[in-house]
């Protein structure tokens, strides 16, 4: 048994080396002089060390204005998304009613549709409706998108917490959302914070809906932002890799932030209630 | 009882800020102009300013777009496919005009062109033939690129060669690369991109070969486009001139590497120039350019490129957006973009510029080149034809499958094209 | 009588809660996958003036099923998708496992293992092409170091290197997506239930085997579910690795669509290819729910 455990260990070690190294050359390769980033052998550490890269793309390119598109737009989806989306996870797995599959059914064939023959409608509607350069245009899609997963998995999520708990709360005299919030939501803690992240990060990555609904500067958000560093020709490689470097902090660091919340796990004590 | 306020709290907070971006648009003429972003947007904006100064009653606003021309064209469909009168005026890449044009998605120029006085007769001769579909000026010729042969003068010199004018030419560039010890001869563009349609047809065409003959044939399946693809390919394979990692280059791989000092000679655009003589280069001062090399039937023949300037079907105030436009192509204004961005003019006589001249000490050579480039085949199918090409091309660059399969079936497809969707838009 | 009272207020709750994600995504999706529908049916190429916009039945479909470009893009999208999710799939797992279980582990170690995920599709293939680039990337370099070839260093210029590639990039930054998913689903499992299996006697694989796997179905399937359904659409890989080549070697199904809809404007054989996309990824999401969805079916009382 001992020995499984060092495997395991030397196991982890390696996939957290492979996980993270193209990441690391990405974040060494940012801080190299042009020169120095197109070597045939390239050489491992920047010589000399330059900031050049993010003094261009703060500087010239104001990418701090991106950054803080993404993090409105990902953020406010993820809040209206983990609201709405385990209100509802929390009807279709406890609460019976006629319709259940369909519905389930229906939330999970709208991801299933390729986005790209998605964008052009998206963008009449949105024209329509004057949406176009606000912050709703890329809400609105998000959250269509982000729901069907927050909602399969909460609704799975939400079957498994054993329901004597809410059972005894509903004797206690605790009405149907009472319950959920008291009871349910805390110990689904994990499933909720989880699905924060994976919604956060969908819209912290999301391409091709920006590109189309944002159209001017000020709205950007940040994978178009790096797609646009490129001129008619040239490909500005470092800002790129040290603009994709730059994108990786606010989400690491919201994950680190949360990741106790996600492995927090239950104990003994509280199923046996 | 807090941690519901908060929930909520939050909700409603996120919902607000939801509401916010849009803005009520200002008063007056309002004009939206397209463009990349970077230094183009910069200078952009400055000659916007002058424009405004002349015409206080028409405000301009610039819109960036990619530069990158597929996620352009991706916006530009989006928005026209729904008509938006957002944009303008468009910066088009000139394959596009035709389709954009047979769409109807941009306004017919003849008759402001002939107003305005503009000599038509000034554009470089592909430049021109780029913005007419079906006999009609769709569009105006904004900036030139073509493609040229960069070579290491020092090494040509250093080894008393004579410099590369013909295919033949190139097998010389293998013992120059070993001799001197460069990892790479020749790079050129063959990754599985519009790129390489570009310097494919540029093989054949300096070898004498056409695409569709004069009379609107297809006539890709001949013996000479067969030798110019074969030249191609047995580059990396039989002669070893070019590695196959040209199989996998763009223009800046080309570039980079060129620039390092790992390669003797580089098919490339003119951007290239200014940037590889820069004090960061390697090769500051050591390379020239030429025309491209050219095969024993042809003569040599760039493949044209650049954009264009159109106006949107669908804006709200066409002729605000006229002046817009002559305002940019002006000579003055094309002059200043090609000293301050290196986008190259539209017109053949500014090229006797002794300003620009001055410059780009290179630029009758330019001349010369964009003089005779050809542009690729101008047919609202374009978009078809350069996939089975792409794909067919690639596959021989790689051998999977050989030159003449790849012409043949090339023929075919675009044949089966033509038919299916020809009367609709064949050249 | 009373439960009948019971029902029928659940019921209303049951729909009160389901409102307001159902509304929006109603308003947003109904229109534009309704209309995808109908165009898939309407002949609407807009740059070809000449051609007769309308009604054209199922005449997209049988170009599509017929044609060689699209079984060929259908097989590549199939073994992308059945590899990829697969090897995210089994690296998930070991990765939850080591996260749950090995205190070893500290925050940091697990933020840098779901990095990869942070980063944009579009940006981490970037990332990879420079990593593979013949001239400049770290990775031929390291395969010259081993003595490969020349020619096998240029990974994207031969189809199945080309595809190793693609699909390295993709477990890469999509397997912490598993692993969240898979992690999540290792919480809510009891550990009394491990000890209680303990006291009978069963082997570590066996509690494994007896206990996690089992409980850990509802999660697996829906990461399964949504996972497979992005490998099936993949676009963003391939654009940037190899633009479809060497050849078409690495086309899939949504960079067809792609080049359909927005490089061509053939906009309804566009709508056709998506709905068949769609159709695809509903066959193995019914797949997974007929082998693994049983437990999902059911009513919230067990």
């Amino acid at each position: 048994m001992r020995r499984s455990g060092v495997l395991v260990y030397i196991a982890t070690i390696a996939f957290i080396l492979l996980s993270f190294f193209p990441f690391f050359w990405t974040l060494l390769s940012s801080f190299k002089p042009a020169s120095q980033l197109f070597q045939i052998n390239p050489a491992f550490w920047p010589q000399p060390f330059t900031w050049e890269n993010y003094r261009a793309i703060f500087l010239e390119r104001r990418f701090y204005l991106n950054i803080i598109n993404s993090i409105v737009v990902a953020g406010v989806t993820t809040c209206i998304c983990v609201a709405l989306g385990s209100l509802a996870a929390y009807g279709l797995a406890r609460l019976a009613f006629r319709g259940k599959t369909l519905i389930l059914g229906f939330i999970l064939v709208v991801s299933l549709f390729p986005p790209i023959a998605i964008v052009s409608p998206l963008f009449l509607m949105f024209e329509k409706a004057r949406l176009i350069n606000t912050y709703l245009a890329l809400i609105l899609p998000y959250l269509t998108f982000a729901l069907p997963l927050t909602v399969w998995l909460l609704t799975a999520f939400f079957r498994q917490i054993p329901f004597e708990l809410e059972e005894a709360a509903h004797m206690d005299g605790a009405g149907t959302l009472r319950t959920f919030w008291e009871v349910t939501l805390p110990l689904a803690a994990p499933g909720i914070f989880t699905t924060a992240i994976l919604t956060f990060i969908y819209c912290w990555n999301e391409f091709l809906f920006a590109l189309a609904f944002t159209t001017n500067d000020a709205s950007r958000t940040i994978p178009v932002a790096i797609v646009m560093f490129s001129g008619y020709h040239t490909v500005p490689w470092g800002q790129i890799l040290a603009a994709v470097t730059v994108v990786t902090v606010p989400v690491a660091g919201l994950v680190l932030l949360l990741q106790r919340r996600i492995i927090s796990g239950l104990t003994a004590g509280a199923v046996k209630g | 009882m807090r941690l519901a306020l908060t929930w909520w709290g939050c909700l409603w907070l996120a919902l607000a800020v939801a509401g916010c971006g849009a803005t009520p648009p200002p008063p007056g003429v309002s004009l939206v102009l397209a463009g990349g972003s970077g230094p183009e947007e910069a200078f952009a904006q400055e000659q916007l300013r002058e424009f405004h100064r002349l015409h206080p009653d028409i405000r301009v606003t610039y819109q960036a777009t990619p530069s990158s021309a597929s996620e352009r064209h991706t916006l530009y469909v989006t928005w026209l496919s729904s008509q938006a009168p957002d944009i303008d005026v468009l910066n088009l890449d000139v394959i596009w005009v035709p389709e954009f044009a047979a769409a109807g998605w941009l306004v017919p120029l003849d008759r402001q062109a002939a107003a305005a006085g503009i000599s038509l007769d000034d554009f470089l001769p592909a430049g021109l033939a780029c913005s007419l579909y079906q006999g009609k000026l769709y569009a105006l010729p904004w900036f030139v690129d073509a493609g040229l042969l960069y070579y290491r003068r020092d090494i040509y010199a250093a080894a008393g060669a004579p410099l590369p004018h013909t295919f033949a030419d190139l097998l010389r560039v293998r013992s120059l690369k070993e001799k001197f010890g460069l990892p790479y001869g020749f790079l050129f563009q063959g990754q599985t991109y519009e790129g390489l349609v570009c310097v494919a047809l540029e093989f054949i065409w300096s070898n004498g070969g056409r695409v569709f003959d004069d009379s609107g044939r297809l006539v890709l399946d001949q013996p000479r486009n067969l030798e110019a693809l074969k030249t191609m390919v047995n580059l990396i394979y039989r002669d070893r001139v070019s590695p196959l990692a040209v199989a996998t280059f763009q223009e800046e791989d080309c570039r980079h590497a060129f620039e390092q000092g790992y390669a003797v000679l580089m098919r490339n655009w003119p951007y290239a120039y200014p940037l590889l003589s820069q004090p960061a280069s390697r090769v500051q001062g050591k390379f020239g350019v030429l025309p491209l090399v050219h095969g024993p039937d042809g003569q040599p023949t760039s493949c044209f490129g650049g954009g264009c300037l159109g106006i949107n079907t669908f804006s709200r105030h066409p002729a605000a957006a006229w002046t817009l436009v002559r305002f940019l192509m002006s000579r003055k204004n094309l002059k200043r973009r090609a000293k301050a961005l290196g986008m190259l003019p539209p017109l053949a006589s500014l090229y006797d510029d002794p300003d620009l001249q001055a410059q780009f000490p290179y630029l009758q050579r330019l001349k010369n080149v964009f003089s005779q480039a050809r542009p690729r085949p101008i047919t609202p199918l374009y978009s078809f034809i350069s996939d089975i090409l792409q794909v067919h091309f690639s596959r021989a660059l790689t051998r999977q499958e050989t030159p003449q399969e790849a012409l043949q079936k090339s023929q075919t497809e675009i044949a089966g094209v033509l038919q299916r969707f020809g009367r609709a838009g064949a050249p | 009588m009373k439960r009948a009272v019971l029902l029928s207020r659940e019921a209303r709750w049951g729909y009160l809660l389901l409102a307001p994600a159902l509304l929006v995504i109603a308003l947003v999706a109904l229109y534009p996958l309704g209309y995808t529908l109908w165009l898939s049916f309407q002949q609407k190429i807009i740059k070809l003036p000449g051609l007769k916009p309308g009604w054209v039945g199922l005449a997209h479909y049988r170009e599509l099923l017929t044609g060689a470009r699209f079984w060929l893009a259908l097989v590549n999208t199939v073994m992308f998708t059945v590899i990829s999710v697969g090897l995210e799939l089994l690296l998930g797992l070991l990765a939850a496992l080591a996260i749950h279980r090995a205190r070893i582990l500290t925050g940091l170690t697990r933020a840098a293992v779901l990095l990869p995920w942070a980063i944009p599709t579009v940006l981490a293939a970037v990332m990879w092409l420079f990593l593979v680039n013949p001239a400049f990337g770290l990775i031929p370099m390291g395969l010259r170091f081993l003595g490969v070839s020349e020619s096998s260093q240029v990974l994207l210029a031969h189809p199945l290197s080309a595809w190793a590639v693609i699909i390295a990039t993709d477990v890469w930054k999509n397997t912490p997506f598993m692993t969240l998913m898979l992690l999540a689903g290792l919480q809510v499992i009891p550990t009394d239930l491990y000890e209680a299996a303990a006291m009978d006697g069963a082997s570590r694989w066996q509690a494994f085997r007896r206990i996690t796997l089992p409980l850990l179905v509802p999660a697996t399937l829906v990461a399964l579910i949504f996972r497979t359904a992005q490998a099936f659409m993949v676009f963003g890989q391939i654009y940037t690795l190899t633009g479809g080549g060497p050849g078409n070697a690495t086309e899939t199904l949504a960079f067809l669509n792609y080049q359909a809809i927005l490089n061509d404007m053939r906009f309804g054989y566009g709508a056709a290819l998506s709905v068949l996309i769609f159709l695809g990824s509903l066959a193995f999401a019914l797949l997974y729910l007929a082998t693994m969805g049983s437990q999902l079916k059911e009513g919230g009382r067990s």
